[in-house]
């Protein structure tokens, strides 16, 4: 095997086991942790929705994957789904203005190409019950309403 | 080379056609990403990662402009091209290839999460630049094949590389959540959630949860699927290992999508080209004919 060879394959080996080792993902990238489902889950799962309510007084679904219909579209909801995930559990500055940006991008998006535009957000959250129901909880909860004035 | 190794005595044709199949992958996925999209958020949002860090901030408002953002869109395209071609020059256009693609994957986690869906799509590209790959099956290709079993060590090597990260989530899943994640309601929580989360997408994991009998059936194949993302690596050495691998974890990945909206469309396209050497079997086919 050329030397070259060798040592590309030493050092990618290398750097995929320490990235996996490390956990910091925001400085190892492209390296990484493999953790895919490498966690216990506990609790009942939560779906949370952003609800757009229009100057004209419509209700409409706010979807990152419709507004985003591209292959990083379902980046942008995961990383929204952790915001309020996160937010739910406890209050932080930092994210609730991260959120609120991400949130008002897509507000803009959808303002773009709609007349009636999207004044308010709410983010709503139902659990889907586990055992011994497997079926969504009754209830959809309100979290909180974003302000986004014409 | 040892002959019990995968992809041993492989030709230039069997390099060659991974070269093509690996840039069409990521030209379809950069095609077909509106990344320009990005202009539209706040820059605060973005947290570049990993070498996008070196980036000085001041650069950022021209690289996330609309124009910056289609000039990349259109680099990559056209470099992936030439890259597929083969052309003249063939290692600096794959070496601008990985750097564009590197920095491109950057962008889409900055402003999302980081996971790792197309990283092994990405490496395979890092690897294209370090192996004689232009040397089949391109425009401007040697004349002379390598001797050494060059194109067997560089397949070899790529599909090391496709196959530790399988065995690394399996090794991270056994140390750190085992037995617990695969008794336990876990897999349930998962097929409730990431069905949910797309309200386009597919929603069968939702509904199957409803049955003991689906519950059951998923927990089993975790345990199964946990298994072979483990022994992946071994499949470099058992030939035998292999289809039965590629058995379990193509279904795997298909039912992904459907039961979980996960598609690592990227490896199912990829793992065949990496397992089997497809020239070969065509010329076989060719001679019985």
């Amino acid at each position: 095997m050329p030397r070259g060879v060798q040592v590309f394959a030493f050092i990618m080996t290398l750097a995929l086991v320490l990235g996996h080792l490390t956990s910091e993902d925001e400085k190892t990238f492209p390296f990484v942790t493999w953790w895919m489902y490498g966690h216990v889950m506990y609790g009942h799962p939560p779906k949370h929705d952003l609800v757009g309510h229009t100057a004209h007084g419509k209700e409409v679904e706010l979807v990152a994957t419709r507004l985003f219909p591209s292959l990083s579209g379902k980046r942008l909801t995961s990383r929204l789904q952790k915001q309020i995930g996160r937010l739910f559990i406890r209050e932080r500055p930092e994210i609730r203005r991260q959120h609120e940006l991400l949130v008002g991008a897509l507000v803009d998006v959808y303002n773009a190409r709609h007349e009636d535009p999207i004044v308010s957000v709410t983010v709503k959250r139902q659990e889907f019950l586990l055992k011994p129901y497997y079926d969504y909880a009754p209830e959809v909860r309100d979290l909180w309403t974003l302000e986004f004035p014409e | 080379m040892d002959k019990r190794l995968l992809q041993a005595g492989a030709s230039p044709e069997t390099l060659g056609l991974l070269r093509i199949v690996v840039c069409g992958v990521w030209l379809l996925k950069v095609g077909a990403d509106p990344i320009g999209q990005f202009r539209f958020f706040p820059t605060e949002i973005f947290n570049p990662p990993g070498p996008l860090l070196l980036i000085p901030d001041s650069l950022w408002s021209i690289l996330l402009s609309g124009t910056g953002l289609a000039a990349l869109k259109a680099a990559l395209i056209l470099v992936l091209t030439l890259c597929a071609l083969g052309v003249r020059g063939f290692r600096v256009w794959m070496i601008l290839a990985s750097v564009l693609l590197t920095y491109h994957q950057g962008l889409v986690r900055g402003f999302g999460f980081i996971n790792h869906q197309e990283l092994g799509a990405l490496f395979c590209v890092w690897a294209l630049v370090v192996f004689p790959s232009v040397d089949g099956l391109a425009i401007h290709r040697r004349q002379d094949a390598r001797k050494d079993d060059a194109y067997g060590v560089a397949l070899l090597t790529i599909t090391f590389l496709m196959l530790v990260p399988y065995c690394a989530i399996a090794a991270f899943r056994l140390a750190f959540a085992a037995p617990e994640v695969f008794v336990g309601e876990s897999m349930t929580w998962w097929l409730a959630s990431l069905s949910g989360l797309d309200p386009d997408g597919w929603n069968w994991g939702r509904e199957v949860v409803a049955y003991p009998l689906g519950r059951l059936a998923f927990k089993l194949g975790f345990v199964v699927v946990t298994v072979m993302e483990l022994v992946s690596p071994l499949c470099l050495i058992w030939r035998w290992l292999r289809p039965i691998w590629l058995m379990i974890m193509m279904p795997f990945h298909v039912s992904c999508l459907f039961f979980m909206n996960i598609f690592f469309w990227e490896n199912v396209i990829l793992l065949p080209f990496l397992f089997f050497d497809f020239p070969a079997l065509y010329r076989k086919w060719r001679k019985r004919d």
